[in-house]
């Protein structure tokens, strides 16, 4: 009955497409496809009924807990224009040369991925507060807009980033299924703590390559990234400790006390957040009003990947009832050429995925029917998740599709033409295959740091 | 509450919405509980090593009850994710048709799936006054796990709160959506 199981991934992607809440759709589409099976005699309805279960083992998911306390954190910073005043620092600081600006941007880009990991967020975030200003400053409207896609889409990959989370949730489920199927005794286990670490070398990496490349076109062509004049820089004061060390130490703070294991990805996330309250509170920017706010919309965030994470387990309960998971499962071992064709084959899917489907849905619909076959033929788990977390976050800046290049299109003044955009995303685009390749070359990359921390 | 709410109280929908909003303000009180709660945890284990089961359990259970709770609002404020490629770019009567036949093959059933399928556990749950399978956990998971049925009912008030204001897209006279923060 495998067949049909493709049938209802097919009819799913088209109907995604009509725009329906992707949570009710997948939900919906294989609860039609378990009626009609069920009427036919070919699956029984009862395997929906492991579904109470299902949700009972959502509600008590203590890994998850820390997605609402990061997007808690990140909505305070923003809220509270502690992220706004903290672009301004950086920008004073590093506007006085070529291509200043837009190093600062990446450079903020970076540290607020680490608190918010929303791509649609930072990129509007960012394009509302440092577009303007760089146009205003004479930057060339390509490189600008290319900066701000680029450096929105850190928050995927840099750590704690809510992708990682999901991502490590999922994988460390994946790879005990993995190793039960080889017959490992006792399994080895991987934690969202193990993929922040092994992310943390690849992401700075990437920031890295970013800066390198402005650097670089900023002295080749200064002309595109005019540095601010003496006049401007004088005429923005920045009072230092408030507005950049504090931020800046907190986000530190947070990172640091899960890579040094002093705390788990949940505690620091909670710290992280009560931090940023406070942050707010010293800049008068919190009262009862405004924590309540930003309370309800973490809270309308949470309950949307939530959603989309109950939808995706009707969706692999009915899957899997038509045998599809064991069909994928058979299709990437039997695959000519091996693990690496599988894997080609399955990040190949994932980009193209990438296109219509945002990481919530790819992390809980695809990553589980492909992860425990890639981790099974031996691919290190940390590894696989952060290539995954790379080629999707490369997904979102592809044109004509990418989603981070649909946020800046909102919110950029008509007079930047969308084919700018899209020229300035490349050379950003090229920088995101250099890494993907450096970490099929090599792999220590990602897995030297979690085994240096950890033993 | 504001005058907007006001504007449109003779309305249906007006009411159809209520339990979905008080839904979210509950969520968002919860979810400050979950905050604290395992800010507490966090002092308690490295300030006074002193590990607690319960407060832990206390964490868990708001971080749950917030997110289901906010399940239904989310629906309103049109915070689930859409594959919005072509969407976004059709007139608002394509998107109210959408928006209506989607809530009738999608939404609907799965609401009518998960209370049906959830109720017998629950009410198990309940018949055995369900407690935290921790030593020194909470008692009163019971009311936690009544969330799985709490949830799917909440989300049919608001989904035919949800089939209304397409109905009212596709008959031309919908006002934009409000968002969270202009509105409560």
């Amino acid at each position: 009955m495998e067949w049909v199981a493709l049938l209802m991934f097919a009819v799913v992607a088209v109907a995604l497409l009509a725009g329906f809440p992707v949570a009710f759709t997948l939900a919906g589409t294989a609860l039609l496809f378990a009626a009609l099976g069920d009427a036919m005699g070919w699956i029984h309805a009862s395997m929906l009924w492991a579904m109470p279960n299902r949700l009972f083992g959502i509600m008590g998911n203590a890994t998850l807990m820390a997605v609402p306390l990061f997007i808690f954190m990140g909505i305070t910073l923003e809220k509270s224009r502690i992220a706004e005043d903290l672009l301004g620092a950086m920008a004073r600081l590093l506007g006085n040369r070529a291509g200043g600006l837009a190093i600062a941007v990446a450079l903020v880009g970076m540290l607020l991925a680490a608190s918010t990991g929303i791509v649609g967020a930072t990129v509007v975030t960012m394009g509302l507060l440092s577009l303007p200003a760089m146009l205003k400053r004479g930057y060339e409207p390509e490189v600008a807009c290319g900066t701000i896609c680029a450096s929105g889409t850190l928050g995927q990959i840099i750590p704690p980033s809510i992708v990682l989370v999901l991502l490590g949730d999922v994988l460390s489920a994946a790879y005990q299924q993995a190793q039960r199927t080889m017959g490992k005794y006792p399994p080895d286990s991987v934690s969202v703590g193990d993929l922040f670490v092994g992310a943390l070398l690849p992401g700075v990496l990437l920031v890295l390559l970013y800066i390198a490349y402005l650097s670089i076109k900023a002295w080749m062509q200064p002309h595109t990234m005019p540095a601010a004049s003496d006049e401007e820089l004088a005429a923005t004061p920045v009072r230092w400790l408030p507005t950049f060390a504090a931020p800046v130490m907190l986000i530190l703070l947070v990172l640091g006390s899960i890579l040094g294991g002093y705390a788990t990805p949940t505690e620091a996330s909670a710290v992280g957040a009560v931090g940023a309250l406070v942050l707010a509170a010293f800049k008068r920017e919190l009262n009862w009003r405004r924590t309540m706010e930003i309370a309800r919309q973490t809270a309308l965030t949470t309950a949307m990947v939530f959603m989309i994470l109950v939808g995706a387990s009707v969706f692999s309960l009915v899957f899997r009832a038509y045998g599809g998971d064991e069909w994928i499962q058979q299709g990437l071992h039997a695959l000519p050429g091996g693990a690496w064709a599988a894997l080609w084959l399955v990040l190949l899917v994932m980009f193209f995925l990438g296109f219509v489907l945002d990481f919530i849905e790819i992390t809980f619909v695809v990553v589980p029917l492909v992860a425990p076959a890639l981790l099974a033929s031996g691919f290190d788990p940390v590894w696989l998740g952060v290539m995954f977390a790379l080629v999707l976050q490369t997904s979102f800046l592809t044109p004509p599709f990418g989603f981070s290049l649909f946020y800046l299109r909102g919110v950029a003044p008509a007079r930047v033409h969308t084919a700018q955009i899209y020229r300035g995303v490349l050379p950003f685009i090229l920088l995101q295959w250099l890494l993907i390749a450096g970490l099929m070359v090599w792999p220590g990359l990602a897995t030297w740091l979690p085994h240096w921390v950890y033993g | 509450m504001d005058k907007s709410v006001q504007k449109d109280g003779g309305r249906p929908s007006w009411w159809l919405e209520r339990p979905g909003l008080w839904g979210l303000q509950l969520s968002s009180l919860c979810l400050l509980g979950s905050l604290l709660s395992v800010v507490a945890v966090v002092v308690l284990r490295y300030l006074f090593r002193e590990p607690s089961i319960a407060l832990q359990d206390l964490s868990l259970w708001l971080h749950a009850a917030s997110f289901m709770l906010a399940i239904p609002a989310a629906l309103k404020w049109d915070q689930h994710v859409r594959v919005d490629i072509f969407y976004r770019r059709w007139p608002e009567p394509t998107q109210g048709w959408v928006d209506l036949i989607g809530s009738l093959l999608f939404l609907f059933p799965l609401v009518a799936f998960l209370l049906y399928g959830s109720w017998d556990s629950v009410v198990l749950s309940w018949r055995l006054r369900e407690a935290s399978a921790e030593t020194g956990g909470l008692p009163g998971l019971f009311i936690v796990k009544s969330l799985v049925v709490v949830m799917p009912a909440l989300l049919a008030v608001q989904g035919v709160a949800f089939v209304l204001s397409a109905w009212r897209k596709i008959r031309g006279d919908h006002r934009e959506p409000r968002t969270p923060s202009t509105e409560l």
